[in-house]
């Protein structure tokens, strides 16, 4: 690189250090203890490989027992655990986990920071994936086997009656820490996208990958409250003898159709979840190997975007057989369609991007082509499944499974494989091997459409998804064998990738700065980075900084003004805020439900238990405190340490006067006999009103940590942006109350 | 037996959503054509050779993008109304009184004739031609309906009763299935749907409300008694006799259906003895648990059930 | 007496003057005070859209026999006709200044959900049907409070908006918050407006309504939250592209010969 570069100032981009390296070396934790967002995101992808390799085998086991009908390979309820722990590792233990693995690892990078905007926020959100990850397995060492309820757990076979061994729960636990990790890794990259972009980067000129995968972290952050939300009415259920979703015989009981739409309305975002980032990767690697620019930068950002939006109002078309009722069918139906729109133009963009570029045939492209093909005809058999008619009759047959595979096989798989060859120079330092690549590829494009063309014709004979068996019916036979046979090259091609990863780790040829010309800032490092990332910047004023640099001569438009300053918001405001959008995702599903079952009066208990008066004397309190908490924020701006000392006890007391007003008052139900499992009017009050309340107590410990902060003199320099965060929290508290008062305690009276 | 395939419409409804289905693979198949063609068509044109210089960096094109949103969102379009269309034919509102409720259970159906008062499990008689009014209903997990030569699948959900219609334009033997996982047994949850002649119907119809006769020999005597005798009556309802229970499926007519344990195996003395020996065998986490029954009491048992034609 | 949906569509006009002149006023209005006409178009189309909403057979079905038709009502009159009318304005409009503390975003956001969320109050709903000094007050506030909601995004002036990518935010919440009131009522297994539920059946419709459409009452909630969620959220994306194309597409930077210098 020649000319004028940015040289970085000392914080820019820096996230915090706990130990020098020196010191994290001695301690032989380095890897264990890190923070560095690459090693984190390496760390991120060898936990996805270990759980791979779990999901495939048993994927291998499945594909065993269906080869021949009437196969006694495996007992009927293992079999069933098999493919429910299939379905679940493969999305929530391999398919995020990579996909934050590159996230963490390259994001960071394209976009010139020297870490993600909370390095320990970001190590602890990835080891709760192994945690994860042994709750779920821990269910089999438990007795009971592995959970056999299929990865969406459809009440109320997921109820206890129908599923007495706790697999269910810790199924449940692992998912909702699993979700609670990936809400923070999400609310992390938006905070990094947002606060430690490097000058010149502005957000027009972000990298699609980059732009792509924040716009995927506010799907996250909207999307996995929602699953926690079920996973938690779930667990009340099965563990405190609720009924948020059995029904009972007789009068009362809930709802097995609420637990599918609360699924869904997390479930198909995830779809896109997993997705997007493959859909950036896309938009990468496709323009690199055309030696051109993406095709409609503006209109694939801007399909991303609408993909997120349509992508919540879309669930209910897994539900078209569940007998929603006409109406809601065809609204679902045309929303689901038109979401095809979107992710078409996408799909053209990248194929425009290759027409009239000098197409490189190297591995990376090879499995995007692929990918691409693929991805269209998963998307045109979206389509069909979006056709409520249409849907009728495929719908939970191998047609709908061969769908999905080839969203998340077809497409999402092989982007994962063309970005491990792309970008595995840049972590490692060392080229993958070329020829192995073709190997894996080639194994991997016939095995796999070996083992899912067939499947969509399976379904149109009338296979149903999720059985351990089959009777020899014309042409089932023939063609589980070709699936079951396609497998066998599958898993060669995972071998043959895995050989070459390990191979070229100690073999491969250097790869340099950037062996494949590419355009995006983390070809401007040495590979792998240097722990701080770079020592300095080239000029940015487009979106292929090093196309600029290589091509002086023609370089690209400049987007904006040449000299454009950049906004970077504060980190911790950005954060508490994106936080406090997932956490309205989470109380607004807590609402619904209780709106859904309270609508009509429930037979027992109702709100007339409840005493209005009582509860508006210490909602005062609570909403005084939001003053108080206001007060203290205005005396550390003006650095008066003893009365933000005592603004922030009074807030302590006040939050802990309505959490004793809240505890007499369940102590006043407790006595008149309405616990969580009496009636339904009971389970959703005490599910609101107690997690608002487990969240006025979070809140409380945050502000007694901020009280101890303070008297131990820590706020005394510099004005903190951390008592305003803790704030921000304090008053959506309120704000949850505020709706939870006019909602179980107000609206009753105005009947 | 008929084979199990959405591709073979016996039934108006079925074929309205198999015309769709055609309609749809044409268009999808031209768009997958064009997109593939294009891919081709640059993979063949404009590969990288040693020593070319970086191509022309065309960043996009705003005419381009706005044709290729509006067409897509035209076929769109298209394809709703084409589905809406195609929903009311296949899917046209309950009659007030169904003709049939069929009732999922963990891992068999229930069928009952609310006209008449007939119930028989895993296997329904229809009459060719006639439309019924079906709803569906569950009593424990979710199931799901699908006979797919006839009619489109529907979930039956415990608490709230589903409808569909159900017909069969030409007679014969068509496979139905549970399509929505419901625990152990998922994969035997099958039925038959045999569409007969009217008059054909009628009188098996008449079978089926009879009674059980009495025994008349010996051995099939002490079966009976033995079957009120043993807990077989807890769950299993014989029409004229004391057992009336309805968990588990009625034998009253067992003889007279083709299969046994849902679709499992075939309705022979050998199966049907080895089902009573140990229903775990045949179909493993049934809810039917090993009674153990001793030679002579197996003999007795498949004597009395060869009599409930 | 019964009529076909032909005879209905055609008999179902009602041509009230307060509405008309309200019409003729505006119009009035727009040429006295401005000299630059040339959108004027779009306040016709935005006239347009009033008049179809108040006069046209969909208001007899507002009136008391469709929730659906009502809810139709109210997202064209919030959304569709104040945002016709903001396009409508010279580009060197600017707001008299005793109107400006209502051109503040908070403001906006609040008074474009608020109207969603306050008229679909059970009792504000049965009232604004039952009586029609109300059912007025709701006309002209849906009105008042579009302009108001969008103002923030389609001022005149590029600097009386928000910025874009705060554009996309303000109407991404806006939208959700609607659904989330669209969710309610299409779920809801109770009427939210009770005066739905038994019309009286003063134009002899109701035999039309239920028997040929086959629009029962639960099927006429569903439609109406259906409305309310899907479509609307199509209009916000919509809004929401324009933000993408107004921040994409703004200042069109000249390739400055700086940028030469500072790369060789």
């Amino acid at each position: 690189m020649n000319g004028d570069t940015i040289t970085l100032a000392p914080g820019v981009g820096a996230g915090a250090r706990i130990l020098s390296d020196a010191k994290r070396e001695h301690y032989r934790l380095a890897w264990l203890s890190t923070v560095d967002h690459k090693r984190i995101g390496i760390l991120y992808m060898l936990t996805a490989l270990v759980f791979f390799v779990i999901g495939g085998i048993e994927a291998i086991f499945i594909r065993i027992q269906l080869a021949v009908p009437n196969n006694t390979f495996l007992h009927p309820d293992t079999y069933n655990q098999i493919f429910t722990m299939h379905g679940t590792t493969m999305i929530f233990l391999v398919a995020m986990p990579v996909l934050f693995g590159f996230v963490n690892y390259i994001l960071p990078l394209q976009i010139g920071a020297r870490d993600m905007a909370f390095p320990r926020l970001n190590a602890f959100s990835f080891w709760l994936v192994p945690l994860g990850g042994i709750l779920l397995h821990f269910s089999v060492l438990s007795g009971g086997g592995a959970p056999a309820v299929g990865w969406f757990a459809y009440a109320p076979l997921s109820e206890t009656p129908y599923s007495s061994q706790n697999n269910v729960d810790y199924w449940a636990l692992a998912l909702f820490v699993l979700g609670i990790g990936s809400v923070g890794t999400a609310i992390n990259i938006i905070a990094t996208v947002v606060s430690l972009r490097a000058p010149g980067m502005t957000m027009r000129r972000l990298p699609l990958f980059t732009w792509i995968n924040f716009i995927n972290a506010f799907i996250v952050v909207a999307a996995l409250p929602v699953l926690n939300a079920g996973l938690v009415m779930l667990l009340i259920d099965r563990r405190l003898d609720a009924h948020f979703f059995l029904p009972l015989a007789g009068n009362g009981g809930g709802s097995p159709v609420l637990w599918q739409h609360i699924f869904w309305a997390f479930g198909h975002p995830e779809v896109y979840i997993l997705a997007l980032p493959a859909f950036g990767m896309l938009s990468e690697i496709i323009p690199v190997f055309s030696r051109k620019p993406i095709f409609g930068y503006e209109f694939v950002a801007a399909s991303s975007v609408a993909i997120a939006l349509l992508s919540f109002g879309v669930w209910a078309h897994h539900m078209f057989t569940v007998g929603m009722g006409r109406t809601a069918d065809l609204f679902f139906a045309i929303s689901s369609m038109l979401i095809a729109i979107p992710t078409g133009v996408k799909v053209l963009n990248w194929t425009a991007t290759m027409i009239g570029g000098r197409l490189r045939l190297q591995t990376p492209m090879l499995f995007c082509i692929a990918a691409l093909i693929q991805f269209t005809c998963a998307g045109l058999t979206g389509i069909s499944h979006a056709m409520p008619a249409l849907d009728w009759q495929t719908k939970n047959s191998y047609f709908l499974v061969a769908h999905f595979h080839f969203v998340a096989v077809g497409m999402i798989v092989f982007v994962i494989l063309a970005g491990v060859q792309y970008w595995f120079p840049k972590m490692s330092g060392r080229m993958l091997s070329e020829r192995l690549g073709k190997w894996s590829f080639w194994l991997m494009v016939i095995g796999f459409n070996m083992t899912f063309v067939i499947q969509h014709f399976l379904g149109y004979a009338g296979m149903p998804r999720r059985v351990y068996t089959y009777p020899d019916l014309p042409g089932w036979t023939w063609m589980n064998l070709v699936s079951s046979f396609g497998a066998v090259f599958m898993t060669a091609a995972s071998l043959v990738l895995v050989y070459n990863i390990v191979l070229s780790l100690f073999r491969g040829k250097p790869a340099g700065d950037n062996p494949w010309n590419a355009w995006t800032l983390e070809w401007a490092t040495t590979s792998p980075p240097p722990t701080e990332n770079f020592h300095e910047l080239p000029p940015i004023c487009s979106r292929r900084p090093l196309w600029d640099v290589a091509n002086p001569d023609r370089p690209d438009e400049v987007v904006g003004a040449v000299d454009e300053p950049i906004r970077l918001p504060d980190k911790n405001k950005t954060s508490i805020l994106v936080f406090i959008f997932s956490e309205i995702g989470f109380f607004g599903v807590l609402i619904l439900a209780y709106l859904y079952f309270n609508a009509r009066p429930q037979p027992g208990p109702g709100p007339q238990e409840l005493n209005l008066f009582k509860t508006a004397i210490f909602s005062v309190c609570l909403f005084a405190s939001s003053l108080t908490i206001w007060r203290a924020e205005v005396s550390e701006r003006r650095s008066q340490k003893g009365a933000m000392a005592a603004w922030l006890a009074a807030t302590v007391v006040l939050g802990g006067i309505f959490i004793g007003g809240q505890g007499m008052e369940y102590y006043d139900l407790f006595r008149s006999g309405v616990n969580v499992s009496t009636n339904l009017f009971a389970t959703t009050f005490f599910t609101l009103t107690g997690f608002h309340g487990l969240h006025v107590c979070m809140g409380l410990i945050a502000l007694l940590i901020m009280l101890g902060l303070t008297l131990a003199g820590d706020f005394q320099r510099h004005h903190s942006t951390a008592l305003t965060a803790v704030g921000y929290y304090w008053h959506f508290v309120d704000a949850v109350w505020v709706a939870v008062l006019t909602v179980v305690y107000i609206l009753p009276h105005l009947r | 037996m008929s084979s199990l395939t959405s591709l073979d419409p016996q039934s108006p409804q079925a074929r309205a959503i198999y015309d769709l289905n055609n309609v749809a693979w044409v268009i999808f198949g031209l768009i997958f054509a064009a997109v593939t063609g294009a891919i081709i068509y640059s993979l063949r044109k404009y590969r990288w050779r040693e020593g070319d210089a970086e191509p022309r960096q065309l960043a996009g094109n705003k005419k381009v993008e706005i044709i290729w949103t509006a067409v897509p969102f035209l076929i769109v379009l298209v394809l709703f109304i084409l589905t809406a269309r195609t929903m009311s034919i296949a899917d046209p509102p309950a009659a007030p009184e169904p003709d049939l409720i069929v009732v999922g259970h963990q891992w068999w159906w229930e069928a009952r004739y609310p006209k008449t008062g007939a119930i028989v499990a895993n296997e329904i008689h229809l009459p060719v031609g006639r439309p019924f009014s079906v709803r569906l209903e569950a009593t424990d997990v979710l199931h799901e309906f699908w006979v797919a030569e006839l009619a489109r699948k529907m979930t039956t959900v415990p608490g709230h009763p589903n409808h569909i219609w159900l017909q069969a334009d030409k007679t014969g033997t068509y496979n139905g299935i549970c399509s929505e996982f419901c625990g152990t047994q998922h994969a035997w949850m099958r039925f038959l749907l045999v569409a007969e002649a009217p008059e054909q119907f009628e009188a098996w119809q008449q079978t089926q409300l009879r009674p059980a006769p009495a025994p008349t020999d010996d051995l099939a005597a002490h079966g009976l008694a033995l079957f009120q005798a043993s807990s077989c009556i807890n769950c299993h309802a014989i029409n004229g006799t004391a057992a009336t229970a309805r968990v588990a499926p009625d034998l009253t007519h067992i003889a007279s259906r083709r299969q046994l344990g849902a679709g499992i195996v075939e309705n022979t003395p050998e199966n049907l003895r080895r089902w009573l020996k140990d229903p775990q065998v045949v179909k493993p986490g049934v809810k039917m648990p090993n009674y153990n029954f001793t030679d002579e009491q197996l003999a007795q048992l498949g004597a009395y059930f060869k009599t409930l034609q | 007496m019964t009529m076909n949906t032909w005879q209905f569509l055609i008999s179902a006009w009602t041509w009230n003057p307060g509405v008309l002149a309200a019409g003729a006023a505006a119009l009035a209005g727009y040429v006295a005070a401005f000299r630059d006409r040339r959108r004027i178009g779009w306040l016709l189309a935005a006239l347009g859209v009033f008049f179809f909403v108040l006069l046209s057979p969909l208001n007899a079905l507002a009136d008391g026999y469709l929730f659906s038709a009502h809810m139709a009502q109210h997202i064209l009159l919030l959304l569709v006709a104040p945002a016709l009318a903001l396009l409508s304005l010279p580009r060197d409009f600017s707001l008299p200044k005793f109107l400006r503390p209502l051109a503040n975003p908070c403001v906006g956001w609040a008074s474009g959900v608020g109207a969603m969320w306050f008229w679909h109050a059970p009792a504000l709903c049965n009232a604004a049907v039952a009586s029609k000094p109300v059912y007025a007050v709701q006309t002209v506030s849906l009105l008042a409070l579009g302009t108001m909601f969008w103002w923030q995004t389609l001022a005149p002036r590029e600097a009386q908006r928000i910025s874009p990518l705060a554009g996309v935010l303000y109407l991404f919440t806006a939208c959700t918050a609607c659904s989330v009131l669209g969710i309610i009522l299409t779920f809801s297994p109770v009427t939210v407006c009770a005066s739905y539920l038994h019309p009286t059946d003063r134009l002899g419709l109701l035999g039309l309504i239920r028997e040929d459409w086959g629009m029962n009452l639960e099927r006429d909630q569903q439609i109406g939250g259906l409305l309310m969620w899907v479509p609307m959220c199509l209009l916000y994306l919509s809004a929401i592209f324009a933000q993408f194309a107004r921040w994409y597409g703004a200042t069109p930077a000249p390739v400055q010969p700086v940028l030469k210098e500072k790369i060789s």
